[in-house]
């Protein structure tokens, strides 16, 4: 994945912890959702980000809430939904 | 000197502020870690755990015993997770509430011959080895267009179930077992919505696993917590050092939820024993008899309730999930500070998460992935609607199954009138707050970013959990109630 694309989910993801106050520093294959640092709201418009700014169809795509989990994880549904 | 007087205290969970006090992290001390790897660390964990949970629960034995056993069992734990959750069903029939069956029964005019013992296990059966085909054939079929919405199809069965017993084209043990099969189906409901979900994986667990997650061993009755056995999988302990840092979470979470335990000890002694307010139950149920409501501080009954119905939840969730973890599984807690939330949305994860989990799941998800893509904010309402709203409504309509049985389908949802009043409030809140969410202001002061907004969402829930089911009365009765014992009856009156 284009390195751009990366930064730019975890761009995303840090916005969305910085928004429930947590401002700790996190790896791109850590685990967020197991940890509880993201919840399901959090979910919600990680798939509207993944789907405006990527094109990710989740129709398409399968869809598992703990595919969320991770940057990589991330980064690996957007490589699937341009493969497929 | 002094910054290493703090990062002392810290270790013993003292910060500088009350508020950042804490029980100390025995998980984070090495020689402790260590200690409880070994056979002798095990066994003082293990006791020191019964010890905790037995003023907490009658069967500390029974749960102790399971989670142990779950935690020592290695490889082989869905195995063990799977044979505890049996034995425990069988020991304590979680969730298999006989209102339902003794109403039917009661209908039939069948009371000398029925042994509710045979007629919960023959129901049991049927069921799991319903969830199981269900589940084989969700898999099976993942790709079919009918097999992609197996949740949908659960709730039409249920649906159809609940009609044909309702119908009463059944007569005596024929429709006294169709209720027994409702009734138990019910139980299992969201265990199995859970499990036909996981089917959607692309490595399901395994049936035995799937199973397990019903009405698990570390006992929750009606709420999946934990989720579904993916979840299971995914939050296991990896290894020994893993395993000894979950169970000393689970020790501390149970010590905590004794902590909470005696808060509300204290809370019901001082409230209602000392200053002499009257529960909310016993005061509406008065008012409900009568007309009476307690003046002129009956308001302070819904206030009281408030936190009592917050430590309630805190206390059995806490204890849940410490058992959890003492099997080994690294499951969030269920409830977490929700008075700390800043907005609605964000109370209803903190109180009782795997709820609002099941809700999310099943009903959100689904929801938002296909409906309303074009238009944001209308896919959020929509999707919050179906899970605060409907899938919160119906799931308290299948547990109280026992209503449908005295008072048919139709006659039962007009007795949940003002349970729907409170979802359609909950979702009006939560859509509200999920459009309008945006970044605290990092220069607004503690009282302005935190305190304030916390004490709205604190004051919406207080005010929310009167119609939270305390009694089948109508949307009518409760407002009467309200508008009495904040003097507003006087005034409408006046008015009218």
């Amino acid at each position: 994945m284009d390195p751009g694309d990366r930064l730019k989910i975890r761009e995303f993801v840090a916005e969305q912890l910085r928004e429930r106050d947590d401002h700790a520093a996190f790896a791109d294959g850590e685990s967020l959702i197991k940890a509880g640092r993201l919840d399901s709201f959090a979910v919600v418009k990680l798939v509207m980000f993944l789907e405006t700014d990527f094109g990710v169809d989740f129709a398409r795509v399968e869809f598992d809430p703990q595919r969320f989990d991770s940057v990589d994880e991330m980064a690996a549904m957007v490589e699937e939904a341009r493969a497929g | 000197m002094a910054l290493a007087w703090n990062s002392a205290l810290r270790r013993w969970g003292i910060g500088a502020h009350p508020l950042d006090w804490r029980l100390p992290p025995i998980e984070t001390y090495p020689a402790v870690v260590a200690f409880v790897q070994t056979v002798a660390g095990k066994l003082a964990l293990f006791v020191a755990f019964a010890l905790l949970l037995k003023p907490l629960t009658p069967l500390w034995l029974e749960l102790t015993l399971a989670a142990a056993v779950v935690s020592l069992a290695g490889p082989y734990r869905p195995l063990a997770a799977f044979a505890c959750t049996a034995a425990m069903i069988v020991r304590t029939g979680y969730g298999y509430s006989l209102k339902t069956m003794q109403a039917a029964v009661g209908q039939e005019n069948l009371g000398a011959g029925i042994h509710y013992g045979y007629l919960i296990a023959g129901s049991l059966l049927a069921v799991v080895a319903l969830s199981a085909a269900a589940i084989l054939l969700a898999r099976r079929f993942r790709d079919h267009p009918i097999g992609r919405r197996p949740v949908l199809l659960q709730h039409m069965l249920w649906f159809a179930l609940a009609l044909l017993a309702s119908s009463q084209l059944l007569h005596g043990l024929p429709q006294v077992l169709l209720w027994s099969l409702v009734a138990t189906f019910s139980a299992c409901f969201w265990f199995l919505a859970y499990a036909l979900l996981d089917q959607r994986q692309r490595q399901p667990a395994p049936l035995l696993l799937q199973l397990a997650t019903f009405h698990p061993f570390f006992g929750q009755d009606r709420i999946p917590m934990g989720k579904s056995a993916g979840n299971w999988r995914n939050v296991e302990a990896p290894d020994a050092a893993e395993l000894a840092v979950t169970q000393l979470k689970g020790l501390k979470l149970l010590a905590w939820a004794i902590v909470l335990k005696g808060l509300l000890w204290l809370f019901r002694r001082v409230v209602y024993g000392t200053f002499g307010v009257l529960p909310l139950t016993d005061a509406f149920d008065r008012f409900l008899q009568d007309g009476d409501a307690p003046l002129p501080f009956g308001f302070v009954s819904i206030l009281a309730n408030f936190p009592e119905q917050l430590l309630t939840v805190a206390v059995t969730g806490h204890v849940v999930i410490a058992i959890a973890r003492l099997a080994g599984y690294r499951l969030l807690r269920n409830s977490c500070r929700p008075l700390s939330s800043r907005t609605i949305a964000e109370f209803w994860n903190r109180y009782f998460y795997y709820f609002k989990e099941a809700m999310v799941h099943v009903y959100f998800y689904p929801t938002y992935l296909r409906w309303f893509k074009r238009h944001p904010e209308l896919r959020i309402a929509f999707a919050t609607f179906m899970a605060a709203g409907v899938g919160n409504f119906f799931l308290h309509f299948v547990l109280n199954n026992d209503k449908i049985v005295q008072h048919g389908l139709f006659g039962a949802l007009l007795r949940m009138e003002a349970y729907a009043f409170y979802c359609a409030v909950l979702v009006a809140g939560i859509v509200i707050s999920q459009l309008n969410a945006h970044q605290p202001d990092p220069q607004a002061g503690w009282w302005r970013r935190q305190l304030l907004p916390s004490l709205g969402v604190a004051a919406f829930f207080c005010f929310l959990s009167f119609f939270d089911g305390i009694r089948p009365a109508s949307l009518r009765l409760h407002f009467d109630f309200l508008f009495k014992v904040f003097g507003v009856d006087q005034w409408i009156r006046a008015i009218v």
